[in-house]
């Protein structure tokens, strides 16, 4: 069979009209075009895994049948491309935690359960200065520190982080990085004796 | 204490650093976690709109994790740096052509009282043309009738929710004429209780007169039509009683 020349890059009013049709041709068309794009969008996730190809491949091919199965939830055609790419990206998600490819959580560390009021128990005591000069001490890159402080302390969004970071390495670094890095640091803040020694001294 | 108080910012991390996220909460950060990412590339403030996801993602190094595959991924489908594969695997779409008989299938029919009514049509016809790895020939007549022209499986049947299977078999004794095969089995019942219904062929042939012609169906459920024109195929009418 000879299909229709649709070009990959289908803009989505027309991907949905086309992956909807009653021709068969045109809808298996449109269906091939999709399995382009959410090829390319599952691999863009899966590079730096050791099946990736394999692995893309696979969620490509779950979201292509979902996309069919759900094609009439979504209701806005405008949007179906992000549509069909929420899905592909949930796939992956699912498939990698399932992998257990994505980092587990951390192991609990000191006991620091919170009180429901953080402020009203702790704030008292803990200062942005104080708790500034704890993180100065802590066992963390001076990266990590500039990325909890700068959040947190110095109220600075993760793009304007991620400006500041790649000035001072003189290469790229995304917002998505920086996320990486504040949560992992937390994660390390939180085993660190000295901070639970600081927060059991200061609770109320 | 103002919204973008220092203070604000100490108690935010302290509920950062003593919270332990739970599986649940995995959960439904990740259910949000695409409109988050598709928030944070349109300019809009996403912190505000999804705080909790936010300070989720400060404190669970996993959906961190997949909340960078996510936002790196639509980052560079925005700026057009989605990777090309050298070599791009054919999809599997034979999910399409089994929607495609089933909703021919389904539009085909109709159900009066206990009477089964299935309109062949070229699409319809088109869509039940067997595969070319399965068995082409009636194994009854030493080859006479063979190929297989249309076929409606037994899974095809299942799936489709109707109680009858389907075959048209060539005649290479007469290259115009063809050989129906109806098999009815209605839900619960089995061989020997199929036989004595009536199966009604309606043919309209291109150039001979329509004609009808009614057989009953043996113990398996089983009505033979021999000598139905080929062309008769593409809008022969089929009653099943039930």
């Amino acid at each position: 069979m000879t299909l229709p020349d649709l070009d990959p890059a289908l803009e989505s009013v027309t991907l949905h009209t086309a992956c909807g049709s009653p021709d068969t041709a045109v809808q298996t068309a449109a269906y091939h075009a999709l399995w382009h794009y959410l090829y390319r969008v599952a691999a863009a996730m899966t590079r730096s895994q050791p099946d990736g190809e394999a692995l893309a491949q696979d969620c490509a091919q779950r979201a292509l049948l979902r996309v069919h199965q759900q094609y009439d939830r979504c209701d806005e055609p405008k949007a179906f491309r992000v549509w069909t790419r929420r899905i592909v990206c949930n796939l992956v998600i699912d498939e990698l935690r399932r992998r257990k490819r994505l980092q587990p959580l951390p192991e609990p560390g000191p006991d620091l359960a919170q009180p429901d009021h953080v402020e009203s128990a702790v704030l008292g005591e803990i200062t942005a200065v104080s708790l500034r000069q704890l993180l100065a001490q802590a066992p963390i890159s001076d990266r990590s520190r500039r990325v909890v402080i700068g959040r947190y302390l110095d109220n600075n969004d993760d793009e304007t982080l991620a400006l500041t970071e790649s000035e001072l390495a003189n290469s790229e670094v995304l917002p998505s990085h920086i996320q990486v890095t504040r949560a992992k640091n937390i994660a390390k803040l939180r085993q660190w004796p000295l901070l639970a020694q600081f927060l059991d001294e200061t609770r109320g | 204490m103002t919204e973008n108080s220092p203070e604000k910012g100490v108690a935010a991390l302290l509920q950062a650093l003593r919270q332990k996220p739970t599986e649940a909460d995995c959960q439904l950060c990740l259910s949000q976690l695409h409109d988050y990412v598709v928030a944070q590339l349109a300019g809009q403030d996403y912190r505000q709109q999804f705080a909790w996801t936010a300070v989720h993602l400060d404190t669970c190094t996993a959906c961190a994790e997949a909340y960078a595959l996510i936002y790196e991924a639509a980052l560079a489908e925005a700026q057009n740096r989605l990777p090309q594969p050298a070599h791009l695997p054919d999809p599997d779409l034979s999910f399409l052509q089994s929607a495609s008989w089933l909703a021919a299938l389904q539009a085909a029919l109709e159900l009066h009282a206990a009477r089964l009514t299935l309109q062949l049509n070229e699409t319809l016809n088109a869509l039940l043309a067997p595969q070319p790895t399965l068995a082409a020939t009636r194994t009854l007549d030493d080859g006479r009738y063979t190929p297989r022209l249309l076929e409606l499986t037994f899974d095809q049947a299942a799936a489709a929710n109707v109680p009858f299977t389907l075959a048209a078999y060539a005649d290479r004794q007469q290259p115009d004429r063809c050989l129906v095969e109806i098999t009815v089995q209605p839900p619960g019942q089995s061989w020997p209780d199929l036989s004595g219904r009536a199966v009604t062929l309606h043919a309209a042939a291109q150039r001979a007169a329509a004609h009808t012609v009614t057989a009953a169906t043996d113990d398996w459920g089983t009505a033979v039509f021999p000598d139905i024109p080929r062309s008769a195929l593409t809008a022969l009418r089929i009653e099943i009683e039930l």
